[in-house]
């Protein structure tokens, strides 16, 4: 009896430590029972701390979204995320993914389709070709959180001199203008992002859907390079070779871009909204000069359908927490975040309305161009093997002096098939 | 061991002829029985990866689109052989493997001399010698990388050499270099106290110079350590891929075999392409030790009298 007693008492002494332990660690953790949702992506942009905390306010103990960093560069994200989907990793809720992103995850089963009413509520006034890069086979497996699109800068002074001060609403009218001005001693070039990287296949994607062609069908199951894709090279040689391009065309990023309106070779610029407040900075002459219109049109009267960058959330597959994610991602995308996320980081919106506030429109004189820009925006290539099909365009059209239409139309055909057959191979 | 008069084999002579033969079984026995764990370990380690590689390089096995994973037999490897990428970094590494190791041959062993030789503070210099060899690779190649990017580091200037191809590799050489003369002046300084003082000595006498000694005697004597170090960094430097990968990413057609296998692997998610360049690293390795283990046997003491 007696040690009856004394084991009974050590049981529960026993127990009530391991309760103890049990409940510190969970004090450690956090709250009892509140899910908690790992952010993978974009949480590290200026400001979004803040719209973190106000959602876990708001959330009310229903969940707690943490930030987590990821590497700076699209390339180093992508791959941590694709590695630890493919090791189905349960710590990971939210995915903050490039819009180019959403086939591969999608076809690899590592991300979550939303439902009917998740994805009536996740469309609702949202942009158009914002969701439809974050759709795949005819569902929507992402939440578009922002979005960007090239505009075309050009300096009004220099445009004054050869026309009546309208920008070019064609690439034709513009490298007329650039040709005038050049023959005049004036500052001529055309800036564009012509070193082999993503910018180069944004670049092409722009010029391709401009004249209606795309790379590969709707479910990526073939190629579809055709006349258009000729004419869209036919487009991009003659500016290459025109030599009304920067003659650092080939090694041309957004940065060399910029410089290149900075110091003032530049008479047109074809680059991100960014340009106009990073230039207040840089070069206040050039900022007071500088106009923006849309990109120039490939084809007369029909408008350009420039390509657009930004990012969707989607839910894991692997997310012990997917409901609650998805009310997350909502909240971080809620229309009041998506303004102060767009004046404090510079990302522009995808919900329309935000576009009428007074705080937006005065932040960004460019809004309502940016906003008809991405109305008829297009995606790039929606495809799993995005990632392949990315570098054969960047590598087969660079140096782009090189190109010769047909034949790196017919190219670009056999490498990117080879790709969709699981043949590509990645430099 | 022959003598000039065979003996008759007594009883004696030939239990204790067999005693000896088990023992040595018995021996041999234990022998397996403790290398058995080491062994059975390698097998876990290294075979099975090697397997499960060879067979993912026959099947279309692409995480992307699982559902079109299939037997291909031996397409991914026509895939790989008649890719360009692939010839190109095969070219890129070879050559890379080439004037690497023959530089650091070279510099390796002034080190190992100059290390052989030190009368004063010996330890000092051996030790300090070994430093860039006992920095993690990334650590070294990322001050690399900050020293030769424009603006920020003190040997690029207003350059950027990492942005050329040429520029770029010569910067790899001398990242690569740099770290593993060390290894290369250490496998050789054991060569070097194998030549006897002596010999030197009685050459000097002889009226050699320097440089005949050299060439007449060092070398000879320590051509095996000089076969086993080159043998070493050649498998090492065609296998190269974290200071690649530090310095330039593999752009400027910089990538060696493994940055592609790699961004095949883990980047495109494309495991029957991946492993396929896997094996073939592996293989193209496995030649090149062969080809060197058959010039080492060839010229091992002993076998060297023979032919001459």
């Amino acid at each position: 009896m007696a040690r009856h007693g004394v084991l009974n008492r050590r049981t529960l002494g026993l127990a009530a430590a391991a309760t103890l332990v049990a409940s510190l660690a969970a004090c450690g953790g956090g709250d009892e029972d509140v899910p908690t949702i790992n952010l993978f992506g974009g949480a590290s942009a200026s400001g979004f701390d803040e719209i973190i905390a106000d959602c876990n306010e708001e959330a009310d103990g229903k969940y707690r979204i943490v930030g987590n960093l990821l590497p700076s560069d699209a390339d180093g994200q992508r791959e941590q995320l694709v590695r630890r989907l493919a090791a189905g990793d349960t710590g990971m809720d939210l995915l903050g993914m490039d819009v180019v992103w959403t086939a591969e995850f999608a076809e690899a089963g590592w991300i979550l389709p939303l439902d009917e009413e998740q994805a009536a509520a996740a469309s609702e006034d949202t942009l158009e070709v914002p969701l439809e890069t974050a759709t795949w086979k005819d569902k929507l497996y992402g939440i578009p959180k922002h979005t960007n699109a090239q505009l075309m800068w050009y300096r009004k002074s220099l445009v004054e001199k050869v026309g009546d001060g309208e920008p070019p609403e064609t690439w034709d009218e513009m490298f007329e203008m650039a040709e005038e001005l050049k023959s005049m001693g004036e500052p001529y070039e055309i800036g564009f992002t012509g070193a082999r990287y993503e910018g180069l296949v944004v670049g092409f994607n722009t010029l391709l859907s401009s004249f209606g062609g795309t790379v590969v069908n709707e479910d990526s199951s073939e190629t579809t390079i055709d006349d258009k894709t000729v004419q869209a090279l036919e487009l991009m040689q003659r500016l290459a070779s025109s030599g009304l391009a920067s003659r650092s065309l080939s090694n041309s990023q957004e940065p060399e871009v910029f410089a290149q309106l900075q110091n003032g070779a530049s008479a047109f610029s074809l680059n991100w909204p960014y340009v106009l407040s990073a230039m207040r900075e840089a070069n206040p002459e050039i900022a007071e000069d500088l106009g923006f219109a849309k990109f120039p049109a490939a084809v007369e009267g029909e408008p350009s359908r420039v390509t657009v960058g930004g990012m969707n959330f989607a839910i894991s597959a692997f997310s012990e927490h997917p409901d609650e994610a998805f009310e997350a991602a909502m909240c971080l995308r809620s229309p009041e975040h998506q303004l102060s996320h767009a004046l404090k980081a510079g990302e522009p919106p995808v919900i329309v309305s935000v576009f009428d506030e007074p705080e937006f429109q005065e932040a960004y004189p460019q809004g309502d161009l940016l906003l008809e820009s991405l109305e008829t925006a297009s995606s790039r290539p929606i495809s799993p093997v995005y990632q392949n099909i990315s570098t054969i365009i960047s590598s087969t059209l660079s140096p782009p002096t090189g190109i010769d239409p047909e034949r790196t139309a017919e190219e670009l055909d056999e490498a990117i098939t080879d790709a969709i057959e699981g043949k590509g191979i990645l430099p | 061991m022959s003598t000039a008069t065979p003996v008759e084999e007594d009883e004696g002579t030939r239990i204790a002829r067999q005693r000896f033969s088990e023992g040595k079984r018995a021996e041999r026995r234990l022998g397996l029985m403790l290398v058995s764990p080491a062994v059975i370990l390698m097998i876990l380690v290294t075979a099975y990866p090697i397997a499960y590689a060879i067979w993912l390089s026959l099947f279309r096995a692409d995480m992307r689109t699982p559902d079109q994973n299939e037997f291909v037999g031996l397409e991914n490897y026509v895939t790989v052989l008649s890719s360009s990428i692939w010839w190109k970094a095969f070219g890129f590494t070879l050559l890379l493997t080439v004037v690497s190791v023959v530089l650091e041959l070279i510099l390796g062993m002034l080190l190992a001399i100059v290390m052989h030789r030190t009368i004063v503070g010996r330890g000092l210099v051996r030790t300090s010698a070994l430093v860039p060899y006992a920095i993690v690779t990334v650590v070294a190649a990322f001050s690399w990388r900050f020293a030769w990017s424009q603006g920020m580091g003190w040997l690029a200037g207003d350059s950027a050499p990492l942005t050329g191809e040429w520029s770029s590799f010569w910067i790899i050489v001398l990242a690569e270099v740099w770290k593993t003369i060390p290894f290369m002046a250490l496998l050789l300084m054991a060569g070097l106290a194998l030549v006897p003082e002596d010999l030197l000595k009685a050459a000097s006498i002889d009226g050699a110079t320097a440089w005949q000694r050299f060439w007449k005697i060092t070398v000879p004597l320590i051509k095996p350590s000089i076969l086993v170090a080159v043998l070493f960094r050649t498998l090492d430097a065609f296998r190269i891929f974290d200071n690649i990968y530090v310095l330039t990413g593999g752009a400027n057609e910089t990538s060696s075999v493994s940055i592609v296998a790699y961004n095949n692997l883990i980047k495109g998610l494309n495991l029957g392409i991946g492993s396929t360049m896997s094996v073939l690293i592996f293989v193209t390795i496995a030649i090149i030790a062969f080809i060197f283990v058959k010039l080492f046997g060839a010229a091992a003491p002993g076998s060297d009298e023979g032919r001459r």
